[in-house]
């Protein structure tokens, strides 16, 4: 569950991920999200399969070629299809978090509670209904459970890729990850908006 | 002592299933059901005992 990259070969890896990434991206173009980040999803008004795809193949683009540069600098016999493997199946908890989004849920509970803040009188107590906070609450606490379980396994799947080992290591890849986030970010807002 | 014979009991089957695998890491993990960046790293493990060992 958190370290399938010990066993399991390339091969059976990719395949598994392949079929779940695609899976996910049509989970997300049914309900209406966009992966618009390596550990980022957000409701939008419409969507194509398509863009959602390109969404979740520039992030694990991203994460390829971050990785397997800083894999390489560790260990030169660090292969390019274990890193694939390893930014492949680590994405996919985030592929559970679009069901929050069935029938828009997820984006009007997000509106209803915004349209209950007065921006203009701050003083004012927010009108919040329960449903609504308990929709947000309850994706909040899901998605940072998916960002944990992302980390774990793409900190574990990178670990057996390169043998990489020290405290030195973790701080670089700790900060590759949040290199990774913007990098993402900036790629699909250039080449997939 | 041989450093051989220093190496633990696990570490001396990893070198002769090694031997007989002919030195492929790709059967050897397919032997031991594990990933083949698994047994590479265990085999680079290995490697550094040994020179240590040898120092």
């Amino acid at each position: 569950m958190f370290n399938p990259f010990e066993k399991y070969s390339e091969k059976t890896l990719l395949l598994f991920g392949i079929t779940l990434t695609l899976l996910g991206s049509f989970i997300g173009y049914l309900t209406k999200v966009r992966f618009d980040g390596v550990f980022d999803m957000h409701p939008v008004e419409s969507t194509t399969f398509l863009q959602v795809l390109v969404d979740n193949l520039l992030n694990t683009l991203t994460l390829v070629l971050l990785f397997f540069l800083l894999g390489k600098s560790i260990n030169g016999k660090t292969r390019w299809v274990d890193i694939l493997s390893v930014a492949i199946i680590s994405r996919i908890p985030f592929y559970a978090l679009p069901l929050f989004n069935i029938g828009g849920l997820l984006n009007k509970s997000t509106q209803k509670l915004l349209n209950g803040i007065d921006f203009q009188d701050l003083s004012q107590p927010p009108v919040v209904e329960l449903p609504d906070l308990l929709v947000i609450l309850v994706f909040a606490v899901i998605s940072i459970l998916c960002l944990i379980w992302f980390v774990a396994l793409f900190w574990n799947g990178f670990r057996v890729a390169t043998n990489a080992k020290g405290a030195k290591n973790v701080i670089l890849f700790a900060v590759l990850l949040l290199l990774a986030e913007v990098l993402s970010k900036v790629l699909i807002s250039t080449f997939n908006a | 002592m041989p450093v051989l014979l220093q190496l633990s009991e696990e570490e001396q089957q990893f070198i002769l299933e090694f031997f007989l695998s002919s030195g492929s890491l790709k059967e050897m993990a397919q032997k031991m059901g594990n990933s083949y960046p698994t047994v590479r790293n265990k085999l680079d493990d290995m490697i550094e005992k040994v020179k240590q060992l040898n120092l």
